[in-house]
């Protein structure tokens, strides 16, 4: 059974008289020691779900269950034991700032009435982990960002959790910053078995890290299953923005498209003489994993058929710590060499999808 | 310039000034901070929200801080006798004192624990804290700064009261430079009693915002 279950999870928001609905009939399965990604543009009602997971939200309908516990049945008390077993981070650290670092982490643990002693060491061997030590005495003022977030993990794993809930952890922090929190996430992943789940609007975020993810936009849950899976055949439309990029999709292919006609004209000028039409037929996105990213596909794809396509946008991404190299082709108009083209694509290991 | 009993006068002054002042503030805190921690915990994006114990306390605060002082000074007396055994003096002007006092260090308290992060309260929620603890631990710890610099707030209104205090018999530098002031013509006390005042003014400030200062680890 799923560590986490989310299970028909509803919840709406009353606005003076409207009635807003943040999340609707949400299904989610979180395996142990997934790093589950939930991504989605602001206000897609992404912190509105990690929130139900530990109910500082109560949700309007649906269960939420962590290894076997219905939350929704457990009185205040129970919640609370409950969620001394989550950790959770936050885009501004909410640190004590009052409190020195150390303090900072022994916080839970004194909440639980552990004994200063105890407690102290504990987090040392935590700032350790996070790599903080010497920092140990000072006042999260005189830390950066990323240390910072450094303090925050190491309090929220103070408590041993099982799951460590993660709220737009890297937005605030500059990429450098974010790829060391995340490596230091992965670690934790790996070497203490903790689950992770990861909200972000972020995609390298969860292209980084995550096995598996899960896309809202506007309360509702329009995709999920494996990065590799949906990084190659994103399917909803949401999941082909994020993908893309912002303000990419049909849009930018469109107006790379034009910006590069006059260029494109004198090619096909070029060719044309040869014989071949140039005329862009069909966009395919093609994707490269694993050993095909090291052959020349598409060079030896032109040698072989003698004709060319056109490479509208090329890209290289990290998912899952593998390289995965992305483009978009302009197939030419001859509708059999666009066939052909594409059997001998996929002969080649290479994902290919119509865009 | 004075003769030795006008000096020691003026020093007695000084001494209960100080006891007034300092009596008044600590009670009106004992009072106050839970009344302030009450009003804050119970409003609406409190960590316990009750309009009902909200709107009691607010409406008992606004009552209290919209009668003037020397009014409510005179309108307690019965009460201070009660109290006290008399209505004169520097011990029987404390109780107007903590109770003009008291609400308005509530909504200063109030004030200084609604400063507090929000992301801060829920990070110590999603630990498991208990309201109490978040009181406790998080609310009050991190306000700290704040209600310092309230208290210092507060310990200069007090001051100014005792003063006023003085025109009912209340005993401190406002009795003498009522007394000598205004109903002997005697200028020269009255200046020196405002200098004293304004130097023991003064010196609360000061320390009050020092030691705001130094427990403040924000920098």
């Amino acid at each position: 059974m799923a560590l986490i279950e989310i299970k028909n999870l509803t919840k709406k928001f009353t606005q003076k008289d409207d009635e807003i609905v943040a999340l609707n009939h949400i299904n989610i399965s979180i395996e142990k020691a997934d790093i589950y990604g939930i991504i989605g543009m602001s206000g897609a009602g992404k912190s509105t779900l990690v929130r139900c997971l530990n109910y500082l939200e109560s949700p309007t309908e649906g269960d939420v269950v962590i290894d076997g516990k219905v939350l929704g049945t457990l009185n205040e008390k129970e919640l609370r034991a409950q969620r001394s077993e989550i950790g959770m981070i936050f885009q501004h650290f909410n640190l004590l700032m009052q409190k020195s670092v150390i303090d900072n982490v022994c916080f839970p643990l004194r909440l639980k009435k552990v004994s200063k002693k105890e407690a102290r060491e504990k987090a040392l061997e935590l700032l350790k982990i996070v790599d903080l030590e010497s920092k140990a005495n000072a006042y999260p003022s005189q830390l950066s960002g990323g240390q910072k977030q450094r303090v925050a993990i190491a309090r929220a794993l103070a408590s041993s959790p099982k799951i460590l809930l993660c709220d737009e952890a890297t937005s605030a922090l500059d990429p450098q910053t974010t790829e060391s929190i995340l490596k230091l996430l992965k670690q934790i992943n790996e070497d203490m078995g903790i689950t992770i789940v990861i909200i972000t609007h972020q995609m390298n975020v969860v292209s980084e890290i995550c096995n598996k993810v899960a896309i809202i936009e506007s309360g509702n849950l329009v995709e999920n299953g494996s990065v590799d899976e949906i990084f190659a055949h994103p399917k909803s439309q949401a999941a082909k923005k994020l993908i893309y990029g912002e303000n990419t999709g049909d849009k930018y292919i469109g107006s790379l498209n034009d910006s590069n006609t006059n260029q494109m004209e004198g090619i096909s000028d070029y060719y044309e003489k040869d014989g071949i039409d140039m005329n862009i037929g069909k966009k395919i996105r093609i994707v490269f994993s694993d050993n095909s990213a090291f052959e020349p596909v598409i060079a030896n794809m032109i040698i072989h058929f003698n004709a060319p396509v056109n490479i509208l946008k090329a890209d290289t991404k990290e998912v899952g710590g593998k390289a995965v190299g992305e483009m978009i082709l302009g197939l030419p108009k001859d509708k059999h060499l666009q066939i052909d083209m594409e059997n001998y694509l996929l002969e080649h290991g290479v994902k290919i999808q119509e865009v | 310039m004075f003769e030795q009993q006008t000096i020691m006068m003026l020093l007695e002054g000084v001494r209960d000034t100080v006891y007034m002042t300092l009596a008044s503030t600590l009670l009106g805190y004992l009072l106050g901070l839970p009344m302030g921690v009450l009003l804050a915990v119970t409003d609406k994006d409190g960590i316990h929200p009750n309009r009902a114990v909200y709107r009691v306390f607010d409406v008992i605060s606004n009552i209290v801080r919209s009668i003037p002082f020397l009014i409510l000074l005179i309108l307690l007396i019965p009460f201070t006798r009660f109290v006290v055994g008399k209505s004169y003096g520097s011990t029987a002007t404390i109780v107007p004192l903590v109770i003009t006092a008291a609400p308005y260090i509530a909504r200063l308290v109030e004030s200084s624990l609604k400063e507090v992060d929000k992301g801060v309260i829920e990070a110590a929620k999603s630990m498991g804290a208990s309201n109490f603890d978040i009181i406790v631990h998080v609310l009050l710890l991190e306000a700290r700064t704040s209600i310092i610099t309230g208290a210092t707030i507060a310990l200069g209104t007090i001051l100014g009261y005792s003063a006023m205090a003085g025109t009912v018999g209340g005993g401190g530098l406002g009795d003498i430079a009522v007394r000598y002031g205004y109903y002997r013509w005697q200028t020269d006390i009255m200046i020196i009693t405002v200098i004293l005042i304004i130097f023991l003014f003064q010196i609360f400030q000061n320390s009050g915002m020092k030691i705001a200062k130094v427990v403040d680890r924000r920098k």
